[in-house]
Parts: structure tokens; C-alpha cells; sequence
């Protein structure tokens, strides 16, 4: 081999060490962006809402509060049907659009348990079946169960055939059309509504814990309530029993996720799905599995959100898909496979929709400043020039995991 | 063995051999299929034609990688890039590993990450920390002691010192001796070729997906024609 020869190979072996080094860099770049913990960033959330609201439009300190709170209360309900979301993007690596159906699928499925059916003689001590608790249960595990076929009959067959992730989106829209008209035609368009219903020890806790001065506040998790006065003024704000249960039970779901991901065998084995899904195979994991598992707490997360989200207002068939794009403008802002991320950017997104809501509804329409219409419905459009404004400066999002390239 | 992905042959008629306890390193120069090849055995690409035999009647051949290393076949394998899982923990990372043994009672895989500790204890210091934030050769490190976790009889490198400095290569190399002297036996691809074989028993040295020499390695090393094409000598 001549010197010349060698030169050349020496090259070579070069640029393939560069070559590896570069794709180990990549690698490196895939660490979450702040934090680690989503109770962290959630208070980092609220933080950054508070003053904000405070310099827009809410000027006295009751009416901050009531916005505040039914800002937490939207979050909460953002939190709940988007984290599905983002857990089968960042397994499965493709967006579900059918993941509206998981809604429409959870809240009918509420619907058909609390109205088909005598719920509330079926009861497990004093929790029967129409209240949300046993309700949450059973929704979760039948949207999961849902889920789960999809991947069966959908997912899993084009996975096989090495489907791209555009065609198993474009394969979910459809899956979605179907699903919906199906539930469109057994169902009918009619509105419906689901009441949430507590457990009937609630009130007399609730009564009990009113007479006891110091533990007052903690009532309103179990008594009947519609408004709260403020402390040493005659002003009153609306905060009620169902408000503060759609936040608790998001953040129970938040602590039992976390709990999941971290602590269990199932959790951990799924990140290293997401991580890796060949590596994961070599060791060990059986891959099809923990698909399966994903799609079923997937689904069933988004079933019991939906519950809270949809049910006690009106709803129709249509009502899921109608979520669908606030719930893919959350997902896209905490960076599409980020856990934090999507909790983080529900409450940032609920903070600005309130706001916009608000800078809308308190404009002065004989401003010339104000060159849109206040009765219009602007309250999506805050939201979207937001993520439009992060995504410029950030493109994979607060939180992305991974670089935008390999992401879709 | 013949493989190769989709209608692209790349391995055209392999046949090679690791014995009980031996270091065997397969070089060659870029593209000859040497991952392509270690890749056919634990079953990442499928297998057109041969068979992939453990212990003289274990065939693995058609098997999926999860198949492969939980059904108590003693395999592991160690890719050269992607090897470990960036956003879990190291210590996620290394119970993972430990997966293909079920029926173990915790203590033992604690036991035998302690051991793994002893091999590798840089490990031990950074133990909750995410391994994306690693190093080259503690990443190396870590890919290496996942698969120990295992506890496999067989080992798949597949170039390990790839893309490190030449020191942190020297230590890698001098861990692999060490594994060695445990009784393992290790499959070795590199790029390193001389370094690689002066530890090694035997070589295999690869060229466009066939074997174009094969003997004991310091014969290799010795080999003038193989020394001029592969391993920058005269």
C-alpha cells in the first residue's frame, strides 16, 4: 500500500469517526429542556399566568381569582386529554388523529354506563357506579380497551409493512371518520349530558368539615357548593365541587403517570420503547407488548378526560373531533413527545385563550385601535399565534424531546 | 449465511465460528458487512439462507431479537451506535439489561450490577443521571454493562472503540480482556484492526459480505497480504 493509499483510508476512518460522533451529538441534544418534574412545571405555569392576567384586562383582585381559577380549570381538563397524545407520538412516533375518537369513545361510553344502565344500584359500598370514581374506572378501561383494538386492527397490520408515519396518520384520520360516524349513527346528533355524581358520604363529610374553622377551605372537595366568598369581602366567585375534582383528578393521574414511568418495570420499558425500539427488542422487551399497553393508558386517560371535559357540558358525536385541534395546539407546543412539556403548555394555553377571551370581551368597540370584532369568537386564535410565535424561535417546542427532523 | 436488507444481498455466504471462551474479531474494510453480519445473527436482519446454531443445537436462525434473548439463549449484543437509552437513567438503563432474566430474584441482579460496578466504576458514581449526558467511553461502558446485565455466555461488539479518543479506546479494549478472562466469549467487530486482533484468538477478516481470510490472529497480524490491505502495513 503506498503512502498515498494510506492517506486516503486514514481519511476515511476520519470522516467515519466524525460521521459517528455527529450522531452521538444528536443523541445528547435529546434531554428535556427545563425540568424533569411535571409538579415543578406546573407551578412554573401558574407563575408566569399570574402577572400576565394581571396587566391584561383583569384588574381586581376577585376578578383575577375567578379567572385564574377557571383557567387552572381548563388546564386541567387540556392536561387530561392531551397527555394520551403525546405518550403515543413519542412511543409510536406518528400523530393519531384518531385520538379524538378516544373522547368521543370515553364520554359515550360514560353516557351509555350512567343512562343504559341502573348505575346507581350498582355500588360497591358507597361508591356506586354513576359516580365518577367507579365511572373513571370503567371508562378508562373500555376507551383503553378501544385503543388497543385499534392498534389490532389499524396500527399494528401497517406497522408491519413498514408503514411511513404520514401514511399511519392519514390511515387514522380515516379510522377516526368511521369511528365517528359510527357513534354519530347509534347515537344520533341529539345533545347529551352527563352529571357528575359523588359518592353520598361527600356531603355529610363536606357539612362536617364546614364546622371545623381551620379545615372550612377543604369542604368544597365534598359539599355541594356553587360560590365561595372571599374572605372579608361581600364579593363572591364561582368555585364548585366539580371544578376542584376535575384538578384533582388530573393531578392524580399526573402523580399516577409519573409513577408509571418511573418506578415500574411496564413505565421504564416504555420510555426505552420510545427511546430505541431495536435496543429495546435486544433486551429484552417485548416490543408489541408495551405498544399494546401504550395505546391502552393512552386511550384510557384521554376516556376519563373526556368525562370531565365533555360530560357536563353538552355534547354530540362531533364534540371530540371538535377538541381536536386545541388538544394537537397543546401536544405541538410542549413539543409533541414531552410528558412536562404537554402539562406545561396546557396551562400556558389556557392562560392565553382566558385572556383572550377576556381582551376580547372588554374592549371598547368604538376604539380605534380595536379593528376586530369583539363579538366575534377569538378565543383560538391567542392560543395559535402563541405557538406560532414559539415554534419560530423554538421548532421542536418548550419541552421537544427530539430534533424536529427526526421527529415526523 | 446469507443476508442483507430488502433485495440488497450484502452478505454473500459467511460461515464463521466462536468457540467456548474465545475472542474472535471480524475485521474488514468499511462496507464489507461486518455489522450487517453480527446484526443476521441476533436477528435485527432477516437471515436469507443458513443457520445461526448456539451450543451445537440452539438454532436461532428466523428468531426476533426479543425471542432471541429471553428464551435462555446466553446472547447478548452491543450495536455501535444508539447502544443505550438517552433519556432513562443509568441505573434504568442497566436494569433493562437485565430483562431477559426473569425468573432471577432481585437480589441476584443487584448482586451483578455491583459486579458490574467492579468492571466499570464510573458507572456507579453517576448512577441517576441520564445517559444521553455520558461521555463517548462511559456511554461504551454503560452499552457494555446493559448487555453483561444479561449475564449472556456469548457477546456481539460491534466496534466498540468507534468514534472514542485512542486512550478511552485502550481502556474499552483492556475491559473487553477483562470480560474475556471471565469465561465469556466475545464476537468482536473493528475498525481497529491490529489492536483488536493482538487481543483476540482468532480473525475473520471480511471483505464485500464474504470471508477472504481466516486464522489465528497473530497469524492475521503476521499476514502480509492482509497487513497491506487492512492494516496499513508493508
Amino acid at each position: 500500500m503506498s503512502e498515498e493509499d494510506k492517506e486516503i483510508q486514514k481519511i476515511i476512518d476520519e470522516l467515519n469517526e466524525e460521521e459517528i460522533k455527529e450522531i452521538q451529538e444528536v443523541k445528547t441534544e435529546k434531554q428535556s429542556f427545563v425540568t424533569d418534574h411535571p409538579i415543578v412545571s406546573l407551578v412554573i405555569a401558574i407563575l408566569i399566568f399570574i402577572p400576565i392576567a394581571w396587566v391584561f384586562s383583569v384588574f381586581t383582585f376577585t376578578n383575577l381569582l375567578q379567572q385564574f381559577l377557571f383557567s387552572v380549570e381548563r388546564a386541567a381538563l387540556y392536561v387530561m386529554v392531551c397527555v394520551g397524545l403525546t405518550l403515543t407520538t413519542r412511543v409510536l412516533k406518528f400523530a393519531n388523529f384518531a385520538h379524538a375518537e378516544f373522547l368521543t369513545i370515553g364520554v359515550y361510553t360514560g353516557l351509555v354506563i350512567t343512562s343504559f344502565t341502573n348505575a346507581s344500584e350498582i355500588c360497591l359500598g358507597d361508591f356506586c357506579l354513576d359516580n365518577i370514581f367507579l365511572l373513571s374506572i370503567f371508562i378508562f378501561i373500555i376507551t383503553g380497551a378501544f385503543a388497543v383494538l385499534g392498534e389490532k386492527l389499524i396500527f399494528g397490520p401497517l406497522r408491519k409493512r413498514n408503514a411511513t408515519p404520514l401514511s399511519l396518520m392519514v390511515a387514522s384520520i380515516g379510522f377516526g371518520l368511521v369511528i365517528r360516524q359510527l357513534v354519530s349513527d347509534f347515537f344520533g346528533g341529539r345533545d347529551q349530558k352527563i352529571d357528575l355524581q359523588y359518592p353520598p358520604f361527600f356531603d355529610k363529610v363536606g357539612s362536617n368539615l364546614e364546622s371545623i374553622p381551620v379545615l372550612k377551605i377543604f369542604s368544597i372537595w365534598f359539599s355541594e357548593r356553587v360560590e365561595f366568598s372571599i374572605i372579608g369581602t361581600t364579593k363572591v366567585i364561582a368555585f364548585n365541587r366539580n371544578m376542584v375534582w376535575k384538578v384533582t383528578m388530573m393531578i392524580i393521574l399526573v402523580v399516577l403517570l409519573q409513577l408509571l414511568f418511573k418506578k415500574t418495570t411496564l413505565g421504564i420499558s416504555m420510555r426505552a420503547t420510545a427511546d430505541d425500539i431495536d435496543l429495546a427488542q435486544i433486551s429484552g422487551i417485548n416490543t408489541q407488548r408495551i405498544i399494546d399497553w401504550t395505546w391502552f393508558i393512552a386511550g384510557g386517560v384521554t376516556g376519563v378526560g373526556a368525562l370531565f371535559f365533555l360530560g357536563p357540558q353538552a355534547f354530540v358525536p362531533f364534540s371530540g373531533f371538535a377538541q381536536l385541534l386545541i388538544i394537537f395546539a397543546v401536544v405541538t407546543l410542549g413539543g409533541f413527545d414531552s410528558f412536562e412539556g404537554t402539562i406545561v403548555s396546557a396551562f400556558i394555553i389556557s392562560a392565553i385563550q382566558t385572556m383572550t377571551i377576556l381582551i376580547n370581551s372588554n374592549l371598547d368597540p368604538d376604539n380605534p385601535l380595536v379593528f376586530w370584532s369583539p363579538n366575534k369568537d377569538w378565543s383560538l386564535v391567542g392560543p395559535f399565534a402563541t405557538i406560532i410565535v414559539v415554534l419560530i424561535f423554538r421548532p421542536r417546542g418548550l419541552f421537544g424531546l427530539v430534533d424536529p427532523k427526526s421527529k415526523l | 449465511m446469507v443476508s442483507g436488507y430488502g433485495k440488497l444481498q450484502i452478505i454473500n455466504g459467511v460461515d464463521i465460528e466462536l468457540n467456548k471462551g474465545e475472542l474472535v474479531t471480524i475485521i474488514g474494510p468499511n462496507g464489507s458487512g461486518k455489522s450487517t453480519l453480527v446484526k443476521t445473527i441476533i436477528g435485527l436482519v432477516p437471515s436469507w439462507s443458513g443457520k445461526i446454531i448456539i451450543n451445537e443445537k440452539l438454532d436461532i436462525t428466523g428468531m426476533k431479537p426479543y425471542d432471541i434473548v429471553t428464551k435462555q439463549v446466553p446472547i447478548n449484543y452491543v450495536p455501535q451506535v444508539n447502544n443505550v437509552f438517552p433519556t432513562l437513567t443509568i441505573e434504568e438503563n442497566l436494569l433493562l439489561g437485565a430483562l431477559p432474566r426473569k425468573k432471577d430474584p432481585k437480589e441476584k441482579i443487584q448482586e451483578d450490577m455491583e459486579k458490574i460496578f467492579e468492571i466499570f466504576p464510573r458507572l456507579k458514581e453517576r448512577l441517576s443521571q441520564k445517559a444521553a449526558l455520558l461521555s463517548g467511553g462511559e456511554r461504551q461502558m454503560l452499552a457494555l454493562g446493559r448487555a453483561l446485565m444479561s449475564n449472556p455466555d456469548i457477546l456481539i461488539l460491534d466496534e466498540p472503540t468507534a468514534a472514542l479518543a485512542p486512550v478511552l479506546a485502550d481502556e474499552i479494549f483492556n475491559k473487553i480482556i477483562e470480560l474475556k478472562k471471565l469465561g465469556l466469549s466475545i464476537l468482536l467487530v473493528e475498525q481497529r484492526a491490529t489492536r483488536a486482533l493482538k487481543i483476540s484468538d482468532r480473525g475473520y477478516v471480511l471483505v464485500s459480505g464474504k470471508v477472504a481470510f481466516e486464522d489465528k490472529a497473530e497469524n492475521l497480524i503476521n499476514n502480509e497480504k492482509v497487513g497491506e490491505l487492512y492494516l496499513g502495513k508493508r
